[in-house]
């Protein structure tokens, strides 16, 4: 159940969103973003098992391509997870308002801003503040409720889906959508690079790797499972979805669509709507505060790795918590949730907004994770990406990622279909990249570090550490014996037998 | 020696249960589907989410199988 709180949420927002642009087709659409997630995850699980620290994506850029690198992932992961706090804060809310929905049918205008619904934009900054406010407390969320959760969100999914097929399920107007209905191919790219959303969990659980006891052995073991569960919900939910309902009625329901497909099932349609109503609720809660502490797990990386002020990674005296970053990019995200609000499709804005930022920190993953492969193939890797091909480079094996450079391809595309078709989202994501990149080459300068270069790193030492804090010993033998061996045939003294 | 204590029993057993049942419902799931949508026919709109759904169903029924042999 690792994680799953986390990754399961994201269904209960992307629905909406895709379904509205990629309409008849939206079930395609999320197959085919899947199918890319799903190599997403692979590599996700060969480098978070291999490398399990704090900072995911940004830490496995700056390991495989360097400072510089690693900063523009970084920046770009923040940007998602400040978005996360917004659109998930958002979203939550919008499932409380299934059981007020004269809440959800406000539309004010103020100026130029029309279709602004006041009320819906107060609860999000309530949640936020609530959020803001736990986490500087330091009250974390149980794992065994997000245990409890997982399973609860798992058995009702699969209940929906299952009733709703066998009960609701009409497969001629899936077909008569598909026939009539299929979108534009500028709608379709949009709506396909929207449905990464619904996978976007990956990388605020790899966060969480270091603080995961023996990562190498658990890792593996769970992720694919849960890659697998979230690729096949994503695309049952819209196949069902398409099947039951018309796409307008789907799309007119973008803040609650789970609710709304399940409140429509014979039989279960009465409590299974509320229900899920209050679980996308609850669970879209918890995935808003993993934004709030990913932020924190990325900054302080980046902080330890000099790429940022110490000043982030300072921990409040009293609350023993990092308040200056959980306030900092808290603030960041209530500020994209307001300015979101002032369009008249809030979550659409800020969907076209996050998938920027995904994009490009998965396709630098991705080429890190083929770098590494070259560059440090002593660390090892408990899971590797399946079909790899043998090369022999200075008396070394190496294990070339096809699945890899198919993966890269993949992001590469939804990278290209964001800046093709997100009208904000291709705008507002390269300025807040600009903009970090030009405090990054702020800080490195007065702290006379290099800009483009690298710090010197000492990573045998560094993984020597990690692999001792995560009690992964028998992985810790195979790596010494593996630089002694590379050491030896090298003929170089081995600095690791000094300890 | 205690290898097994009662409580990681109970959780076993409730995880091979969950691993074959949701299994052989997926298969039939992507079967039904499948064949009320003549998913030959119409295999992108519902033929291969069909194929999916069961073969997803394939999938969980191996991990049981993984999980009585490791026991």
């Amino acid at each position: 159940m690792w994680g799953y709180a986390d990754v399961g949420a994201d269904v209960y927002v992307a629905l909406g969103l895709v379904v509205a642009a990629a309409q008849g087709a939206a079930n395609l659409a999320f197959a085919l973003a899947g199918l890319v997630y799903v190599m997403i995850g692979l590599a996700y699980t060969e480098l978070a098992s291999a490398y399990p620290v704090a900072g995911g994506g940004q830490f496995f850029t700056l390991r495989g391509l360097g400072d510089f690198w690693g900063f523009v992932a970084g920046s770009a992961l923040l940007l998602d997870y400040t978005i996360d706090i917004a659109l998930f804060a958002y979203a939550s809310t919008g499932y409380v308002n299934f059981f007020f929905p004269s809440i959800a049918k406000i539309s004010m205008s103020f100026g130029p801003f029309h279709g602004v619904n006041p009320i819906w934009a107060l609860e999000t900054l309530l949640v936020i503040l609530f959020l803001v406010w736990i986490n500087i407390r330091g009250i974390r969320q149980s794992s065994l409720l997000n245990e409890v959760l997982g399973a609860v969100d798992i058995i009702t999914e699969s209940t929906i889906i299952i009733m709703g097929f066998v009960f609701a399920w009409k497969p001629e107007l899936l077909i008569h959508q598909w026939n009539t209905q299929f979108p534009s191919l500028h709608n379709f790219m949009y709506g396909s690079s929207l449905a990464i959303i619904s996978y976007v969990g990956l990388e605020s659980i790899s966060q969480a790797a270091q603080e995961t006891r023996r990562p190498a052995t658990v890792i593996p073991r769970t992720s694919i499972s849960l890659i697998l569960t979230v690729f096949i919900f994503a695309t049952a939910f819209s196949t069902l979805g398409l099947g039951v309902l018309d796409w307008q009625t789907l799309a007119q329901a973008e803040a609650n669509p789970v609710a709304k497909l399940a409140s429509v099932i014979p039989y279960i349609g009465v409590v299974a709507g509320p229900f899920a109503a209050l679980l996308g609720a609850t669970i879209l809660l918890i995935s808003s505060n993993s934004g709030v502490m990913s932020a924190s797990r990325v900054t302080y990386s980046m902080s330890q790795m000099k790429l940022i002020s110490p000043w982030f990674d300072a921990v409040n005296p009293k609350f023993r918590t990092p308040v200056r970053t959980i306030v900092f990019f808290s603030i960041i995200g209530i500020l994209e949730a307001m300015l979101s609000a002032l369009t008249p499709r809030v979550l659409d804005t800020l969907g076209n907004m996050y998938a920027f930022g995904a994009s490009l920190g998965y396709f630098l993953v991705f080429i890190s994770l083929i770098k590494l492969r070259f560059s440090d193939p002593y660390t090892p890797r408990p899971y590797m990406m399946p079909l790899n091909i043998k090369v022999k480079k200075g008396g070394e094996t190496i294990k070339v990622p096809v699945l890899g450079f198919i993966g890269m391809l993949g992001v590469f595309l939804i990278l290209f279909e964001v800046i093709l078709t997100h009208t904000i989202g291709r705008i507002a994501g390269p300025v807040w990249v600009l903009g970090c990149l030009g405090y990054y080459i702020w800080f490195r300068r007065s702290q006379g570090l290099p800009v483009f270069k690298s710090i010197k790193h000492d990573w045998e030492k560094k993984t020597i550490e990690v692999l001792t804090s995560a009690e992964e010993y028998e992985l810790l033998e195979i790596y010494k014996q593996t630089l002694k061996d590379r050491d030896k045939r090298l003929a170089r003294p081995n600095k690791n037998d000094i300890q | 020696m205690t290898f097994n204590s009662p409580v990681s029993k109970r959780a076993l057993q409730g995880r091979v249960v969950y691993q074959l049942f949701s299994g052989i419902l997926f298969i039939i799931l992507g079967i039904i589907i499948f064949i009320r949508s003549d998913g030959l026919k119409h295999f992108f709109s519902a033929g291969l989410m069909a194929v999916l759904l069961a073969g997803f169903g394939v999938y969980r029924i191996l991990l049981f199988l993984r999980i009585i042999k490791g026991n």
